[in-house]
């Protein structure tokens, strides 16, 4: 999967979650630059991710993603 | 996104009872302000199925669901403290749905989408009809792991709450049916009663309006998943004219920090003989457990509390029990007010001053800083600190060796934490200040840890340290240390 499609699929689990098509996802946004992405909806998000593309992160990753690009990196190498 | 408000309401205490009533969630989390305190909402907050209500009503009323309500999905992002005004935004509508929000002082705490349509003529998770039935109760019934929900199923009935939803939220019965806002008031009794009951927060919930003429008496639900790592409880609804999903988190229980007797079993009876310690903030979390030491070592504590009385004489009681009657008093204080006047009913000289005192940490907040935030971590962890030393200092005479709790986080301050990392470090640069004059009173510094107290609980899993493990050596310095020396 390339990292575009996981980055689009991203955005699509956080519009579905915020119900906001207004998002746009880049490599580089960080949480607190998306209004109302707060810890509960983060964990929301991960968890309908993990959901769609029948992964799961470890607790120690989902707290030290410092933005969406690091999320793509490292559903690139859960997938391969 | 553009939005235009359609109405706004400040839900009070009779507004709270009156849903508690109609939906029967009683959860001390939204009626009783003194159990909400140590939850991580921090105040008794509003049912946020009231709240929903309410907007679906109010939504009703303006006439924007004409067409027919086919579905409702909605996700509770913060809290709604009871007393506060929100607003109900109107945001993005077609022809196929409605988006709007509740917002509070620029903060969205609940986004509603509404589907536009028809409901479905049935189908759904029909649940089976065996399931038993789960009757009102004036408790919540208490879980402390997700797991422990695995396979939970009931069915409630809709009979009681179906009786005042028209009077109280006529337009939304007209559009969605009566059972159906019947159905969705008892959500909030499922969440917070039932599964995950007592330490409960209510996520989200989506639905589907259904015609099931033949389960129009009761809603059925079951567990359909839990994640230990996140402590989330996934639910299926379906009767009453709904079915859907219902999503909760299971927040950790309010934090029990050592007993006397565990902290006695690691200090010496004589260990702070002859010392007297002001605890300001030391009803809880590391004020307690503060006391507690001291109290193990022989040492004298006045322990003060702002709002806890409660768990201040329990405190007391605790360390009288076990070390001497006269171990430990307690004395209101605020820290937030003049010290000398409020520190004239101490009948001691302190040795040494513990200052814990803190408002709520985690916050609520729109935007990077808020300034209002910082000037009342300031009074507090500031001037406040400040104002203790000097009454405490002009009213002994006596040297006095105070511990100031700084905090990691002044270094690497966490997302959200600009306004509390900015006030403990200027905690610490006064601090310094003190430590250079020519005072009574000595200062030390400790940047703490995140450890394990009300203030930092939180429901996604942070790491964070034993209290005791980090404050054992921090009181053994300060009581070895005398400001003379």
């Amino acid at each position: 999967m390339a990292d575009q499609e996981i980055l689009d699929l991203l955005t699509r689990v956080l519009r579905d979650l915020l119900m906001d098509d207004s998002i746009a996802l880049t490599m580089t946004t960080r949480r607190e630059e998306v209004r109302n992405w707060d810890s509960l909806v983060y964990i929301n998000f991960i968890v309908a991710v993990e959901i769609e593309l029948g992964i799961k992160f470890k607790i120690a990753d989902v707290e030290s993603f410092a933005n969406v690009g690091e999320i793509v990196a490292k559903i690139r190498t859960m997938l391969k | 996104m553009s939005s235009a408000t359609l109405a706004s309401k400040t839900f009070d205490s009779g507004d709270q009872a009156f849903f508690a009533g109609l939906s029967g969630d009683f959860n001390p989390i939204h009626m009783d302000p003194r159990v909400a305190r140590r939850t991580q909402a921090g105040a008794a907050v509003v049912h946020g199925m009231h709240a929903v209500l309410w907007s679906l009503d109010r939504l009703a009323e303006s006439g924007v669901v004409r067409g027919g309500i086919a579905g409702l999905k909605v996700q509770f992002a913060k809290f709604i403290p009871v007393g506060s005004e929100v607003s109900l935004d109107l945001g993005r509508q077609d022809d196929k749905s409605i988006r709007a929000e509740l917002v509070l002082g620029g903060l969205t705490t609940t986004v509603l989408n509404v589907s536009l349509g028809k409901a479905k003529a049935g189908g759904g998770t029909v649940l089976p009809q065996d399931f038993p039935e789960t009757g009102l109760a004036d408790r919540p019934v208490e879980f402390v792991e997700p797991g422990a929900v695995a396979g939970l199923s009931g069915r409630m009935d809709i009979a009681g709450p179906a009786r005042g939803i028209e009077d109280r939220f006529p337009h939304a019965a007209a559009a969605f049916g009566r059972g159906r806002v019947a159905a969705l008031a008892l959500l909030s009794r499922l969440v917070g009663m039932i599964c995950p009951g007592l330490h409960s927060i209510f996520a989200a919930f989506a639905i589907d309006l259904i015609e099931t003429p033949q389960r129009e008496g009761a809603l059925w639900f079951r567990v359909s998943g839990t994640d230990e790592r996140f402590r989330m409880i996934r639910m299926a609804v379906n009767g009453a004219g709904i079915d859907g999903s219902v999503q909760a988190f299971l927040r950790w229980p309010p934090v029990v920090q050592a007993s006397m007797s565990d902290v006695a079993k690691l200090v010496a009876p004589t260990e702070f003989r002859g010392s007297t310690a002001l605890v300001v903030g030391g009803s809880r979390g590391l004020g307690a457990l503060t006391s507690k030491v001291i109290s193990a070592g022989g040492g004298k504590v006045v322990a003060t509390y702002a709002t806890g009385r409660d768990e201040a004489e329990q405190l007391a009681d605790e360390i009288g029990t076990h070390a001497s009657q006269d171990a430990c008093r307690v004395i209101p204080y605020d820290a937030r007010r003049g010290a000398s006047g409020q520190l004239a009913m101490l009948a001691c000289e302190p040795s040494h001053l513990y200052y814990f005192a803190t408002p709520p940490i985690a916050r609520q907040k729109e935007g990077l800083f808020v300034p209002s935030l910082f000037d009342e971590f300031i009074q507090v962890y500031v001037k406040g600190f400040y104002d203790c030393c000097c009454a405490l200092g002009e009213r002994t005479g006596r040297p006095l060796t105070a511990f100031y709790p700084s905090s990691v986080f002044v270094e690497d301050a966490p997302a959200g934490l600009a306004e509390y990392s900015m006030a403990k470090m200027a905690g610490e640069n006064l601090c310094n200040s003190m430590n250079r004059s020519v005072g009574r009173v000595r200062v030390i510094v400790g940047r703490l840890p995140r450890l394990r107290t009300d203030q930092t609980a939180t429901v996604p899993p942070v790491e964070s340290s034993d209290p005791l493990e980090a404050m054992l050596p921090i009181i053994r310095r300060v009581q070895s240390s005398r400001p003379d020396s």
